[in-house]
Parts: C-alpha cells; sequence; structure tokens
C-alpha cells in the first residue's frame, strides 16, 4: 500500500494505480475529457492536469497518467491548475465552439468569454483519441487513427478510403464526447454508377470513415440485425457457430424442455454448439436446462434427444 | 581482419599511423557537407587530375570538417618533416598551381590559413610530430593552428578526429588511439566504467543536461530481458548542422562510446537514429558500422571478451520531436513519432518497454576519452557541475560561421569572438542559444558563462548552437519565425502544445501585421505558464520562451507595430 495526500486528504492506496483513479475512489473530482476507465490513458486532452509535490520536486502532471508514489502530494485545484485547466478549455472551446459537452466543461473551468484575439474553428472533434483507443484496444480492429501531425492532426481511415478493417460497431460513437461521428441505418441505400442507380440494400453507413456495409436481415422477421462483417468478426472471436446470428433476439427460438419426457442422459447438452444447454438438479432428479441467453436457435438439441422431450 | 586483443589494435594502429604522416605527400580535402556545398567534390577531382599531370605522387584523402565552415573548401597537405599547411578556400582552378607549389616545395601564400606542427592524439596522450627540424622563413611567420585565433580558446574533445582522418577508415581512427578506450573498458568492470562516466561529470549534451552515469546507473539497475543503447543523432533545429559534422568526420567515435555504454549498462543491441535529411552522415555510420563488424568491434566476442553487442542504424523522418526522448523511442519501434508520458524513464521502460539509454551523440563521442584518460582529468574541464566541453554551431549574424568545441563555463561573447565577432558595421542586438527552444537572450547577457545552470536560470537551455541576432532584426518577426517553426514540428498530441501554438502564431502574426493591441502581450504572457505546465513535452513546454523572452527584453519592437 502506498500513502499519499490529495488536496491535504491522507490517503492509502494500491501500488500500481493511478492519481486520478485514487482521487476518483475518494471522491476529489477531477475532470477529464480523454478519459474512460475501460482504456488505456492517453493524457492527450491535458485537462486532468494536477500539482504533484515528490520530494523537493513539484511539476503538474496528467493525473490519468501518474502513477501514485510513496509520500507524494496532490494539488488537485491549487492555481497552478487551475490556470492549466482553463487554457485548455479556452483552447478547446476555441477549437470546437459547439459541442455542449465542450461548452459545459469550459464553463466548469471558468471560461465565462474566450478571449477576443482566440481565432475561433468550427470543428467538432477535440482529438482526444477515445475512438481510437477503443478501436484498437476493445474491439481490436484498429481502422482508424490519428493522421497528419501537429495542427493538421485528424482521425481517420487509412488513406481516406472505405475503410476494409471498420465493422461498423459503433463503439467510437459510443466513447465521443462530442458526438462528431455518424453512425446511420439506412433501409435502401443506393450508390450511383454512371449508368445509373444500384441499389445495395440495407446498410449501415459510418459517414466519418467512409464505410458501408450491408446489413444482414433475420431470417424470422426480415428486419436488419447488424452489419455482416461484424457477426463475421465475433462469430471467429468468440468460436460460434455459423447459424448463431441467423435469427434476431426477438425471433429466436429456443428450445421448451418438456421435463415429464427428459431422462438427463445429457446428450443436447454435450452437443450444444454454445454451452447453452446444461444440466440441473430438479426434484432430485436430473434434468436438461437451457439458458436462452447463450442459445443461437441452431435446433441441434431438438434432432438429438432420443425422447423427443425438446422443441 | 578480426581484432581480437589489444596486440592486434596495436599492429592496425602503427601501420595505419603510416598512412596519417606518408613518405608521400598527402592532400585532405574536406568534404562534410559544408564542404561539398562549397564545391569540395571538384576541387578533389581537380587536385588528382593535377596530381597525374603533373605525375606527383600523392594520395587525395577525404576528411571531415574542421569547423571552418565559412573557409571551406579547406585543403590540408602533410609532407614528412614539414608542418602541415591548411588551406582555405581553394577554388578548383587554383588546384594546378596548389600542386605546383607542393612539387616545389614553397606554399600557396594566399590561401594559406595556419600551419600545424604537432597533433595531439587525446585517447592516447601522444603525438603526431609533422615538423621535424628548423622551419624555413615563409613557414616561421605563418601561424601556427595552436595560436591561431579559432583555436586558441577551443577545446577539441568531441570533434578530436574531425578533419583529420578519413571517416570512411576505421584504421585511421585506430591509428588515433581510436578502440583503446573500448579494449580498456572491457577490462573494466561494467560498474567501474559506469562509476568513471559518474565522477567525470559529463552531461547530457541534448540540452536537458542530465547526468550521464546517473543514466546509465538506473538502467543499469533496471530489471529487464533485454537492454539497448540508442544514439540520438536526430537534430531538427533550424540552421543546426552540429550533428551531421561530427558524424560525417569522425562516425567511429560515436560508435565507440555506444560500445562502451552498451557494456556498462548491460546492453545487447543499440540503434542509432538518423534523420534521412542528412544522407552523407548515414551513409558514413552505415560504412563505420560495416567496418566495426568486420574487424570484431560489433557483433560476438567483441576483442575476444564475452561481450556482445550489435548496431543498427535508423533513420528517422526528421521530426524535431524525435529528438525528445520519448518520441524518438516510439518513432524507432516504427510508430508516429510521439512523446510518452514519464516516469517510467527510458532507463527504466524505453525501447520495447525494456530499459534503454538515450544519449545525445555528442555525449557517446566523448565517453572514449573519459575512459582513455579518467573521469576526474575530464572533471577538470569547464567548471564546477559543468563539466567537459559543448560544441556549438555558430551562425546568424556572424563573420564567420562555423562549428567550434569550446570548454563550458567560457562566455558566451568569447564564442562569438572565436567566430570573428558580429557581422562587420552590425551592433550586438540578442543571441539565441539552442534553437527557437531556447528563446532569446539579450546583448546585456553576452558575458554569461555558457553552462546548464547559468544559461538555465535565464530561461534558456544549453543547445548546439548560438545564433547572432543584430540591430536589424525585429525580434516580434522573429518569435513569429520561431512559432511558426513550432506550429510545423508540434505532433499534435497535447492540447496545450497543439492549439496553444496556433492561436499564439496567430496573435503575433497579428502583431506584426499592424493588427495587435497591448491587451495581446498580456493575453500572450498569460497563455505561456499553463502551456509550459499542461504540455507532456520539452517541445511544448519551450515553446512560449520564444514569446515571452522577446516580449520581456525587445517589447518595444512589438509596440513599434502597434498604432497610436
Amino acid at each position: 500500500m502506498i500513502t499519499l495526500t490529495i488536496d491535504g486528504k491522507k490517503i492509502k492506496a494500491p501500488a500500481g494505480r493511478t492519481i486520478l483513479e485514487v482521487a476518483r475512489d475518494n471522491d476529489i473530482p477531477i475532470p477529464t475529457l480523454c478519459y474512460s476507465d475501460a482504456l488505456e490513458p492517453a493524457g492527450n486532452c491535458r485537462l486532468c492536469t494536477v500539482e504533484v509535490t515528490h520530494g523537493s520536486r513539484t511539476s503538474l502532471e496528467t493525473s490519468c497518467t501518474y502513477l501514485i508514489q510513496e509520500g507524494m502530494k496532490v494539488e488537485t485545484a491549487s492555481e497552478r491548475v487551475k490556470a492549466v485547466r482553463k487554457l485548455v478549455m479556452e483552447l478547446l472551446l476555441a477549437r470546437c465552439p459547439n459541442p455542449k459537452k465542450i461548452r459545459e466543461a469550459a464553463l466548469e473551468a471558468g471560461v465565462e468569454a474566450l478571449p477576443r484575439r482566440f481565432s475561433l474553428e468550427n470543428e467538432y472533434c477535440i482529438l482526444c483519441g477515445l475512438c481510437v483507443r477503443s478501436c484498437a484496444e476493445i474491439v481490436q480492429v484498429h481502422a482508424i487513427d490519428f493522421e497528419g501531425s501537429g495542427i493538421n492532426r485528424k482521425v481517420a481511415v487509412p488513406f481516406n478510403e472505405t475503410s476494409s478493417a471498420c465493422i461498423a460497431c459503433g463503439s467510437c460513437v459510443f466513447v465521443c464526447p462530442t458526438q462528431v461521428i455518424k453512425m446511420q441505418d439506412v433501409d435502401d441505400a443506393k450508390i450511383i454508377y454512371v449508368e445509373g442507380e444500384e441499389d445495395l440494400g440495407p446498410q449501415r453507413m459510418m459517414s466519418n470513415w467512409k464505410t458501408e456495409l450491408p446489413l444482414k436481415m433475420c431470417k424470422g422477421c426480415g428486419n436488419p440485425l447488424a452489419p455482416e462483417r461484424q457477426l463475421t468478426l465475433l462469430r471467429d472471436k468468440m468460436i460460434l457457430p455459423m447459424e448463431f446470428f441467423n435469427y434476431c433476439q426477438t425471433c429466436r427460438a429456443y428450445p421448451v424442455i418438456d421435463e415429464e419426457k427428459c431422462l438427463g442422459c445429457g446428450g443436447c447438452s454435450d452437443n450444444c454448439p454454445c454451452g447453452a444447454l446444461e444440466l440441473k438438479e430438479v426434484e432430485k432428479e436430473i434434468k436438461a436446462n437451457c439458458y436462452t441467453i447463450n442459445c443461437t436457435g441452431c435446433r441441434i438439441c431438438i434432432d438429438i434427444c432420443p425422447q423427443g422431450a425438446i422443441s | 581482419m578480426k581484432i581480437k586483443s589489444t596486440s592486434d589494435l596495436k599492429k592496425i594502429g602503427d601501420q595505419a599511423r603510416s598512412t596519417l604522416l606518408p613518405s608521400e605527400v598527402r592532400v585532405q580535402v574536406g568534404t562534410a557537407t559544408c564542404g561539398l556545398a562549397k564545391g569540395a567534390h571538384q576541387l578533389k577531382e581537380a587536385l588528382e587530375t593535377e596530381l597525374q599531370n603533373q605525375k606527383l605522387k600523392a594520395t587525395v584523402v577525404e576528411v571531415g570538417c574542421n569547423g571552418m565552415c565559412h573557409r571551406e573548401p579547406i585543403v590540408d597537405v602533410i609532407q614528412k618533416g614539414k608542418p602541415k599547411i591548411t588551406y582555405g578556400p581553394v577554388s578548383p582552378d587554383q588546384a594546378a598551381s596548389l600542386v605546383k607549389a607542393i612539387k616545389g616545395g614553397t606554399v600557396l601564400q594566399e590561401q594559406v590559413l595556419f600551419r600545424t606542427d604537432e597533433e595531439e592524439h587525446l585517447v592516447t596522450g601522444e603525438s603526431l610530430i609533422y615538423s621535424t627540424g628548423e622551419l624555413p622563413e615563409p613557414l616561421k611567420k605563418m601561424t601556427e593552428c595552436h595560436s591561431h585565433p579559432f583555436y586558441q580558446k577551443q577545446h577539441k574533445i568531441t570533434l578530436r578526429n574531425a578533419g583529420r582522418i578519413d571517416p570512411a577508415s576505421i584504421e585511421e581512427y585506430i591509428a588515433c588511439g581510436g578502440y583503446s578506450a573500448l579494449a580498456k573498458s572491457l577490462t573494466m568492470k561494467p560498474e567501474k566504467v559506469v562509476e568513471e562516466v559518474v565522477a567525470s561529470g559529463l552531461r547530457g549534451r541534448g540540452g536537458a543536461g542530465f547526468p550521464t552515469g546517473a543514466k546509465w546507473k538506473a538502467c543499469r539497475e533496471a530489471p529487464g530481458t533485454a537492454k539497448y543503447v540508442v544514439a540520438n543523432g536526430s537534430e531538427g533545429d533550424p540552421d543546426i548542422g552540429m550533428h551531421r559534422s561530427m558524424l560525417e568526420g569522425d562516425p567511429h567515435s560515436v560508435l565507440e562510446g555506444m560500445i562502451i555504454a552498451a557494456y556498462a549498462v548491460g546492453a545487447s543491441e543499440g540503434y542509432v537514429y538518423i534523420s534521412n535529411n542528412y544522407p552523407l552522415a548515414l551513409e558514413r555510420v552505415r560504412e563505420a558500422v560495416r567496418q566495426a563488424r568486420d574487424h570484431g568491434l560489433l557483433g560476438d566476442n567483441i576483442l575476444g571478451s564475452s561481450f556482445c553487442f550489435s548496431v543498427h542504424v535508423d533513420e528517422g523522418g526528421g521530426a524535431y520531436v524525435c529528438g525528445e526522448e520519448t518520441a524518438l523511442i516510439t518513432s524507432l519501434e516504427g510508430r508516429f513519432g510521439e512523446p510518452r508520458p514519464r516516469p517510467p524513464y527510458p532507463a527504466q521502460k524505453g525501447l520495447w518497454e525494456q530499459p534503454t539509454v538515450v544519449n545525445n551523440i555528442e555525449t557517446l563521442a566523448t565517453i572514449p576519452v573519459i575512459i582513455a584518460r579518467g573521469g576526474s582529468w575530464f572533471s577538470e574541464i569547464g567548471t564546477r557541475g559543468n563539466t567537459g566541453t559543448k560544441v556549438i554551431s555558430l551562425n546568424g549574424s556572424i563573420n564567420n560561421p562555423c562549428l567550434v568545441e569550446v570548454p563550458l563555463g567560457i562566455s558566451v561573447k568569447e564564442v562569438i569572438e572565436i567566430g570573428g565577432g558580429i557581422s562587420t558595421g552590425k551592433k550586438l542586438k540578442a543571441f539565441c542559444i539552442g534553437g527557437p527552444s531556447g528563446g532569446v537572450l539579450p546583448a546585456q547577457s553576452v558575458d554569461l558563462p555558457l553552462t546548464y545552470d547559468d544559461l538555465g536560470k535565464k530561461g534558456s537551455l544549453l543547445g548546439s548552437a548560438i545564433t547572432v541576432i543584430d540591430d536589424d532584426v525585429n525580434m516580434a518577426d522573429l518569435a513569429q519565425y520561431f512559432l511558426t517553426f513550432f506550429k510545423e514540428e508540434t505532433c499534435g498530441k497535447c492540447t496545450t502544445c497543439r492549439e496553444g501554438v496556433k492561436q499564439m502564431c496567430e496573435i503575433v502574426e497579428e502583431i506584426c501585421q499592424g493588427r495587435g493591441a497591448l491587451e495581446d502581450l498580456v493575453l500572450l504572457e498569460r497563455m505561456a505558464q499553463p502551456m509550459i505546465d499542461g504540455s507532456l513535452c520539452a517541445l511544448g513546454k519551450t515553446i512560449p520562451a520564444a514569446v515571452t523572452s522577446t516580449i520581456s527584453h525587445f517589447k518595444n519592437d512589438y509596440t513599434r507595430y502597434m498604432k497610436g
């Protein structure tokens, strides 16, 4: 355990944690924009800067990346810290004056009006990199990354061409603090060729990443389920049977087990490709039981049951 | 031939000494980039043709830059028993008369820079004696190298061989005592090598001045499956060619320093990182690595010991930020050169997450001398806490733009005087040390000693160049130039640096175009500290210096652009 002080409060925390994590555990608020507890910290936005004194050395560090050390003193709201947060929000507000989240964070940092001399842009992306990191770390497809250096930096797909990696899962849309990434399902997407229009059918459009992916239809109701590429990736990653995504959640036929007929032989549970069937004890007898959440509705168990107990 | 022992090394050195001081004439042409830019290549061809025409037996050798870049192309003539005569500038049309003079035993009076009677080999302490016996009258009157104003105050340690030996010849390097320090290190315990560097007081020459010995010690003690040594030859500042000149003139000194570093910290692999806008330096270093490998100075069982080490040469894209050690490491790993937060420091977790020593090439080139002569010998040079020498590229409004090596603690004024002082007819207004990152210092500070501590106190840093600024320059324009440079060189990771420099640059631009007001200066100064505090790496942290140092010393230059 490491002992440190945050804003005068003595705190004990296990080694290997960051200042931000420890502060939040102890209800000490530190504002962030590029942080997510599901992702590796990056220290891009600099909003979570705190003042760290260790021995005779005082420095300003981003609390999301800085690991706690024995005896360190942390100030989360000193004048120097406040000045950094204010400048960060002034600069981000000048870049992105419209997104609600930025306007709120700016107010919170004490920015009432922008310096008259700041030139305004009309960007929506604050380059926090949450989308890039979620695509790389969670989805692991690395479809997007930062492109260009310095003031020309932006998030993009390689060569700005239709991505062959994006699965249109929408993780980037979900994490984006300014909601600049757009995802839209279109029933009858059309592509315009020289000879005329071609009907692409239902597509999921990720306009930011120049990606349109055909949607797979549910065999039952015929409604769009999810992009085929996304389902393929999930199936491969989780080693699911081919039929797994044939039906949507509502149309999936789940096995109903007639406990009168079931002998508890285990044939169904041994052969269920998804591990959805297990044996359990019902009134001192062994019976099959289906956990529908794992069931794909593949109907293998129905064919296997020697007693015809599953329907 | 593989060198397996110290006696093998000595044998090669003895043989090569005769090429440095041959029985026939040796003509050296400075063909570093500064020389090539002034036609050294054509001169070399002209000399070779003339030597053939006039039937004079002589070898023409390419050497690095001796520092007098303003006198390029430079030619040294070495004849047995006579002092070495250095000429410059020599044009290709003068080749015929030069060869004629050599043949006739006379000199080309107008082109003569100085004569050299003897040269010390710093590593061995031995001297190469050119001149034996009584000097004839015309030569006697000629300035001797050591009393030449250009060399008087210089102390060459890092640049010990540049301009003297053929950089493409490992034999000539060995003849000057090269790789003997490596041989000596291998007989010492690695800890003892680290101790020697600690005792020398050597501080990193990249600008931050972190004690090299401490860095090595941290890396040596850090746990890791593999360790790396990285030579930082990245140099992005505008108008500086100090790394280039060093690598072009004496690549083996850097390599030897690297091998010693690797032995001291326990590394098995090393990388030399050079930006791709230095093609000649890259070529020379690659050649040096190949030669060292062929001679058994790199690879397995170096000099017959159990120590193994290999070196790779890596081309960078020339980004300024890649001089920052963590960004350099990221770039080496094949990713976009972007700094990482510290800690963990590279000495604990660097390249591929393993303990890594990143040293500036100037630091590494100093190492062999420290090992050969001892840490305490080195610590006598310079001042307390700021030991040794620094290579400085002198440019800007100066009579003789050049490359010098001076002991630390010397005043800026003295260094500028080595370069012939400020351009004739101009008045010193300010100077920059350490490129755009060091900001500017006013003319009053010209007596400041050249040390990490003194410059640090003034908000500057000990970089690789002194740029002299005369009173024709408006400092607001200079600030704008620096900011434009930074705007292009910021990596874009941190909000404060990326967006901050964009806004600062536009504000200064507005001022320079006559649309500014006093409140703008207040805003610029208010932005400075949070930008320093909020940015991750040294690039973002040093941007505001360009603005604050010009505002605090030269506010008038800004208000001159303001109406009313």
